[in-house]
């Protein structure tokens, strides 16, 4: 996994970087570190034999399927292409220059772009970024609610916040906030929150069985406690009062005993309304019990964090803006990805002259919500869909940290890496493709 | 290569005192006095009335990273007004602009090359980054250390110097650092253990260690490993009235290495007078000038809306209730620092911000030596850079000094001793705060002055007798011999340049990543490889940027 030409590590880039992956091809390796539970053993890797956990062998599989897919699926394209356009040169090539051409048209005519998609390295949110300066386009993430919520929350009140080495290494109780769809986006989680030793965990939320074991084989002495999450802000405040009266209530001994106590919860795992309110009032809550004793929060982003930090740096704003004359323009509510595409298709008008550009850096199956939408696309990533719409093109791309490497940002959006791999040949990552129609 | 005559400017550089115009010649990227008379010029331009000067040189400026992004998060709403005829002189859109306007801006008052002052080590790669995404400007950084807890346990459990020198040698190398930044030494990490204030000799509460033997230890490895700049520090208690005592410790902390005291105004305060807040600035400009191993940046505030943003949690959380207006961040970070923000508004009536504003002007005043007190407001936390002007124009123009010293609190100005001091900056002087001294402090000896051979990053400025107007809007801005700026409208970009310190050990500095004990000690601590952030400079390179090395010419 490392040698002294290249000894950067290999990351799992669909993990928000909790997890290095060893080599797939060579399933005799050493694992480096694994006492220290980040490191994920080969014997978990592969159909063969998940000795540790499922999470592994799921993700190993998608990888090493990727570049098969993406060749055929390039194959594919280029033939229709060079026998669509008589063209006897490389398939491949006229593949690339046609695309060039046609996509560069459209972008030209159209007066109303959306820049969106699942953007989940820098390398690809500087291109998308760029070319919506370029068009004067909208620019929002698909999937942007969670993190414009935790943004809107942040901006109005702030909030005291941890890093996750932090945590794992200061943390003598943690709160975990939400439900079972934080440890299915990041499944390494548990193991990477923990230190190596016996520390307290309350489990809030609804929690399953699996996900409750999955805590504690990471190390973790858990109380799991099935409860709504909509007024937990202010239930803690009650917890804590109760607590100082009643100290036969372990959860309210294991707060007020604790030194530094880690709330962590993901805006996306919360699904229920007011969300951003819900936030600002546990930030709230957070930086007033700072005052006396140690206590953070740390929100895990989703994949899309990449793109907000970069667009932030760019422009200023964390994604939501159109820009004029080359001018960002932020509005979090009129340049909401799926309102803009809701609102264009709904006229036949505005319809024809729109277009909307997908950028995908995701190995998950398109959403049927934008392949049935009634718009033209450029989808520029790993899956073409399905899609019926006849304006539709698809450019085939890579995937960050399988076949390129990239720089993403881990969940809790503080530790930068590069996520390092063996460049695969003949494929274009996405940034690759909208540089060429920005130059 | 392309040759360019500037005909008749009068250079202004701090090291040539004539005042007769003459020419220079940009060559390339280079500059040169005179050439061979077969030489082809490709552009002249007679600049009779104009006054060359190198490109300016920000030390402490901050540009790039996890808390300036966080700073632009925080304030949305900022102005969207079009541009008007001149853009360039009103004020940024945010306290804490996105990168292209910062670049844009900078390039615009003449400055070509600025630090991040405070890199963390785990998010190093996002600070390169966005200074890359910094357009015009050649950038470098600092990385933080001292509230590092592997660092902290090495000197608690008296590892012995050559380990930390070697330790430290991997941390700049891996951050692709100019220098190493101290930041409340011990602090940030107490304030983690809920410890609210940590004086230079007191223990942290967790280890045995305190701010003394830190900034020793640190001191003494960028000595020995013969860094281009020296330990960068911010010193404990920022801020807090009294805090000269600690300002003064910290100096002896390091007994006479090189050190350079960042932002000193807000190290400089006494806790007499009627307020319990007074100036002490002359006690650290008397320390200044009797000694030849301190530099200081200035950190001046201007009135007016800005955010500060420091690594220093335990103060910026103790100043959270002056945030204007009411939102703070904070964040605990991966076992080697932190971050606080908090808006705030410097008023002209309000006591405590009048006398900050008279004990900056002090130190810059009363240092004798330009060569060794920089140019700075640490931006945005004094004031945005581009009040630059502004205060060139306070240094210079001592009636302009006192028409505003006139509209501060009336405490400010029965106590304080600024009216007495009537020096007024030169111009050669301006050239010494601004570019000479901050690229001898940084080992760049191509940079900052006007000699034969150096870069050709060279701004032009107009004679005008409002110096204000005159740094506002130079009337050419050259990129290693390009044009690229006139009349304030911009014409093209540039090669950029990342600059990072050269030491004895560098080749060797990234070996200790790779050595199996500490590979195993870091992830045990980080639960990640230390190669996992960990920047390689040829890293730059397929990004497209020059990378330069800094040498310290002892």
């Amino acid at each position: 996994m490392m040698d002294e030409s290249n000894p950067k590590p290999k990351v799992c880039s669909f993990c928000s970087l909790v997890c290095e992956i060893p080599n797939l091809d060579n399933r005799s390796e050493d694992p480096i570190g694994l006492a220290d539970g980040a490191v994920v053993a080969p014997g978990a890797v592969g159909a063969d034999g998940p000795e540790h956990e499922p999470w592994c062998s799921k993700r190993s599989i998608q990888r090493k399927l990727v570049p098969l897919r993406l060749a055929s699926m390039a194959n594919v394209q280029s033939a229709a292409v060079t026998s669509d356009a008589a063209v006897t040169s490389d398939a491949q090539d006229s593949f690339l220059e046609s695309s060039l051409r046609i996509v560069s048209q459209q972008l030209r005519r159209s007066s109303s772009i959306l820049v969106t998609g699942r953007i989940h390295c820098v390398e690809s949110a500087r291109g998308a970024i760029e070319l919506a300066r370029r068009f004067d386009a909208a620019i929002d993430p698909w999937d942007s609610d969670p993190a414009s919520d935790a943004i809107s929350a942040m901006q109005r009140g702030g909030g005291y916040s941890v890093s996750l080495g932090e945590a794992r290494d200061r943390a003598d109780l943690w709160v975990v906030v939400g439900q079972d769809s934080l440890l299915e986006q990041t499944p390494r989680l548990a193991s990477a929150m923990n230190r190596g030793e016996s520390v307290r965990l309350l489990l809030l939320g609804r929690w399953s069985d699996a996900s409750i074991q999955n805590f504690k084989s990471s190390g973790f002495d858990v109380i799991c406690i099935e409860c709504e999450l909509e007024d937990l802000p202010k239930r803690l405040g009650q917890c804590m009062r109760v607590g100082q009266t009643h100290s036969e209530s372990q959860v309210g001994q294991w707060l007020l005993e604790a030194k530094y106590t880690v709330l962590l919860y993901a805006p996306s795992a919360l699904d229920f309304e007011g969300r951003d309110l819900w936030i600002e009032a546990l930030d709230r809550w957070v930086l007033q019990r700072n005052e006396t004793t140690r206590v953070a929060t740390l929100s895990w982003g989703t994949l899309q964090s990449s793109f907000h930090q970069t667009c932030t740096w760019l422009t200023g704003f964390p994604g939501r803006i159109k820009f004029h004359g080359g001018k960002p323009h932020y509005d979090p509510h009129g340049y909401r990805a799926k309102d803009w595409a809701d609102r264009q298709s709904a006229s036949a008008q505005a319809k024809s002259r729109s277009l909307l550009v997908w950028v995908d850096d995701s190995l998950e199956e398109l959403p049927r919500e934008l392949l049935e939408l009634d718009l033209p696309k450029l989808i520029i990533g790993p899956n073409q869909g399905s899609s019926n719409h006849q304006a539709d093109r698809w450019l085939p791309a890579g995937i960050v940290g399988v076949t390129h490497t990239v720089n993403m940002f881990r969940g809790d959006q503080t530790v930068l890496a590069n996520v390092h791999c063996d460049c695969h040949p003949g494929t274009q990552m996405p940034s690759q493709w909208l540089k060429r129609f920005i130059s | 290569m392309r040759v360019t005559r500037l005909k008749n400017v009068r250079i202004v550089d701090g090291i040539h005192a004539s005042s007769k115009p003459t020419d220079l010649y940009l060559v390339g990227p280079s500059l040169a006095r005179q050439l061979p008379p077969e030489t082809r010029i490709d552009a002249t331009y007679d600049l009779e009335d104009h006054i060359a000067m190198a490109g300016g040189i920000d030390i402490h400026t901050h540009i790039g990273g996890g808390k300036v992004n966080l700073a632009r998060l925080m304030w949305p709403e900022r102005s969207t007004k079009e541009a008007d005829e001149k853009p360039w002189l009103g004020p940024l859109s945010a306290p804490v602009p996105g990168t292209w306007e910062t670049g844009q801006r900078y390039l615009q008052m003449g400055y070509t090359t600025c630090f991040e002052p405070a890199m963390l080590p785990a998010n190093a790669r996002q600070s390169h980054m966005e200074m890359r995404d910094t357009p015009w400007l050649d950038t470098g950084g600092y990385v933080v250390l001292g509230n590092d807890r592997m660092l902290l346990n090495m000197i608690a459990l008296g590892a012995g110097q050559e380990a930390i020198n070697d330790y430290v040698a991997w941390m700049v190398a891996s951050s692709a650092a100019m220098a190493i930044k101290v930041v409340n030494a011990g602090g940030i990490d107490a304030f983690k253990f809920n410890q609210r204030q940590l004086n230079v000799d007191e223990v942290h509460p967790a280890l045995p260690v305190r701010p003394r033997d830190i900034l020793w230890s640190l001191s003494t490895a960028a000595e020995e490993l013969g860094l281009a700049h020296p330990l960068h520090v911010h010193c404990s208690n920022l801020g807090t009235p009294g805090n000269i005592t600690s300002t003064l410790a910290t100096l002896d902390a390091v007994e006479g290495r090189r050190i350079h005291l960042t932002h000193a105004q807000y190290h400089c305060y006494g806790s007499d007078g009627p307020h319990g807040f007074s100036s002490e600035a002359s006690k650290l400009a008397d320390r200044v000038n009797r000694t030849n191993h301190i530099s200081i940046d200035v950190g001046q505030i201007l009135f007016g809306q800005t955010i500060t943003l420091s690594a220093d949690t335990m103060h910026q959380f103790a100043n959270r209730k002056f945030a204007s207006p009411r939102k703070v961040i904070f964040q605990d970070l991966e076992c080697q620092a932190g971050c606080g923000l908090l808006p705030f508004r410097y008023k002209e009536s309000q006591f405590v911000h009048g006398l900050q504003w008279s004990i900056g002007l002090e130190l810059f005043l009363r240092i004798q030596d330009p060569t060794r007190v920089f140019l700075t407001t640490d931006h945005p936390n004094g004031g945005p850079f581009t009040g630059y002007p502004h205060l060139i124009r306070l240094l210079m123009d001592y009636d302009f000094r006192m028409s505003i010293f006139d509209r501060l609190h009336p405490d400010v100005r029965s106590v304080s001793t600024l009216p007495s001091l009537k020096r007024e900056y030169r111009l050669d002087e301006i050239a010494s705060i601004t570019r000479l001294g901050p690229a001898r402090a940084l080992g760049l000896q191509n940079r900052g002055n006007l000699n034969p051979g150096s870069i050709a990053d060279v701004a032009i400025y107009r004679n005008d007798d409002n110096p204000e107007t005159m740094f506002s809007s130079p009337t050419m801005v050259f990129r290693c011999g390009e044009l690229v700026l006139r009349d304030g409208r911009i014409l093209g970009d540039c090669q950029k340049t990342v600059l990072i310190s050269d030491f004895q050990t560098r080749q060797d500095a990234l070996r200790w990543g790779a050595r199996p004990e500490h590979s195993a000690r870091w992830q045990k601590l980080y639960g990640y490889s230390p190669w996992l952030t960990a920047l390689r400079t040829d890293e730059f390179a397929e990004d497209g940027l020059r990378v330069e090395h800094a040498h310290w010419h002892r």
